[in-house]
């Protein structure tokens, strides 16, 4: 569906460092990173709102940047700010972007915003959060794409919107084999719905792996500095010192049966590769 | 276009009344004074500000970021502010016209052409500044702009009615001929700027 290779985009204070992954047909793809990791700024790239310094971007195949309205069109998005004109009510906003997307479905805009409890006549400036955000979504599921980009959909909404959100998302995976790209750091959220997650660090693709493999794969391990120094240290990924002992971020399968551990979430993994030794 | 126009005319409608109504007590004063560089004036202020005010809000809204990632093109959305903005000048033409026949003035077509030319040259050179610097930059550039060009209005239009007196219909032709050259040239050059913004 969507290729993302060698991608670099620099700015005075940060760069987007060599970034590739793919988003195959049919998967949901979670983009995770702490603040400034350079997630906007990939989904900008991908959606043609910043210009990569080099690297490209295929969709099916074809560079994004020579793409034709009709193959733009094959992404929808959701973006942190929304970009939906704020003085419009719902009824409008089918008038304008029924002009904007070629293939607009207003029956199906005007079904899923009464299924989200939209009210149709008031101005979105006057909406939630948590409203514009579901106005948004239903204005990316309205027109037909095959693949939805969402830069931080659920960031400080209620976990019931969030909840939501997530089941309309999973809605559309499951639908005629579409793809998603979701980028946010509420990792629960992406625990629950991603087949695949790339994490974003400094600018850089740290790794981009199957979730589940991923989370198979580490353990939290609880020891002290003499245990540490007994570990094989290929089994170790990450080490973080505490003031109670030591936290190891370590291959399962590699540790000795005897040891205890957790399995480690995506935020495990997000602290350990960003602040591990 | 009709979709972002239908946006545009919605965000800014109600500013749109304001200047409706400015534009009225303008065009008054012009046929009363029998000068039409009062309404020509309200008319450069008003195809101005009006695109600047529907991207004002684009700026707000996040909107740009939007349309751009929905595969429109950016000959169509450089193009509708444009069209906004003539639109524009072209109400407010014919609103002094509709005023100074209404009031029984006795006047001719240079008078029409010349202050219309103005507000398509005031467009012309303040929208590819806002397009560039964005609104709040770009204002600053635009008063100066509004300043020098009303400044040379008034001041040629006695001048260039001494030098082609009885040669209306020559510069009423070399006007339009020069507005279309920088509207195409402005059209352009802001198609090329917002080629190269990122959002």
């Amino acid at each position: 569906m969507l290729s993302v290779k060698g991608l670099c985009k620099h700015y005075t204070n940060f760069e987007i460092d060599g970034a590739s992954f793919d988003i195959p047909d049919g998967c949901v793809v979670g983009l995770i990173g702490e603040n400034g990791a350079g997630k906007s700024t990939i989904i900008k790239c991908i959606l043609g709102a910043a210009k990569p310094d080099r690297g490209e971007i295929l969709l099916d195949g074809k560079n994004v940047s020579e793409s034709t309205r009709d193959e733009k069109q094959k992404i929808s998005f959701v973006l942190d700010d929304t970009g939906l004109p704020a003085e419009l009510n719902l009824n409008t906003l089918d008038k304008v972007l029924s002009d904007i997307y070629k293939k607009w479905d207003p029956a199906k805009f005007k079904a899923l915003t009464q299924k989200l409890e939209l009210p149709q006549k008031k101005a979105l400036k006057e909406f939630s959060k948590g409203m514009k955000m579901k106005a948004a979504i239903a204005v990316a599921l309205s027109h037909d794409s095959h693949l939805l980009i969402l830069d931080e959909p659920t960031s400080g909404l209620d976990p019931v919107v969030r909840d939501e959100i997530l089941e309309m998302l999973y809605d559309y995976n499951r639908s005629d084999n579409r793809a998603v790209l979701i980028s946010s750091h509420i990792t629960a959220d992406l625990e629950k719905i991603c087949d695949y997650i790339v994490y974003l660090h400094r600018g850089k693709v740290l790794f981009n792996e199957e979730k589940d493999t991923l989370l198979n794969r580490y353990g939290v391990y609880g020891v002290d500095e003499g245990q540490l120094g007994e570990l094989d240290k290929d089994a170790v990924v990450k080490v973080m010192r505490r003031d109670y002992g030591v936290d190891v971020l370590a291959l399962k399968e590699r540790m000795p049966g005897d040891f205890d551990y957790r399995p480690a979430n995506l935020d495990d993994i997000m602290l350990f590769f960003s602040k591990g030794e | 276009m009709l979709g972002l126009l239908i946006k545009d005319f919605y965000n800014v409608r109600k500013q749109a009344a304001w200047y409706a109504l400015m534009l009225v007590l303008f065009c008054i004063t012009a046929a009363l004074l029998q000068n039409i560089a009062f309404a020509a004036t309200m008319g450069i202020l008003i195809t101005i500000s009006v695109p600047i005010t529907a991207i004002a809000y684009e700026e707000k809204d996040g909107w740009q970021k939007f349309v751009i990632a929905s595969g429109l093109s950016t000959k169509i959305i450089v193009g509708e502010k444009y069209f906004l903005g003539i639109l524009c000048a072209l109400v407010c033409s014919t609103g002094y016209s509709v005023t100074y026949a209404a009031a029984g003035i006795d006047w001719d077509i240079v008078e029409f052409i010349l202050p219309l030319c103005m507000q398509f040259w005031a467009l012309s050179v303040v929208l590819p500044i806002v397009f560039a610097f964005g609104v709040e930059k770009g204002r600053t550039y635009m008063i100066a702009i509004i300043v020098v060009l009303i400044a040379a209005f008034i001041g040629c239009m006695p001048l260039l009615g001494n030098i082609l007196e009885g040669n209306r219909l020559i510069l009423s032709l070399c006007s339009t001929a020069a507005t279309i050259i920088v509207l195409a040239l402005s059209i352009f050059i802001s198609i090329k700027i917002y080629n190269k913004k990122e959002f």
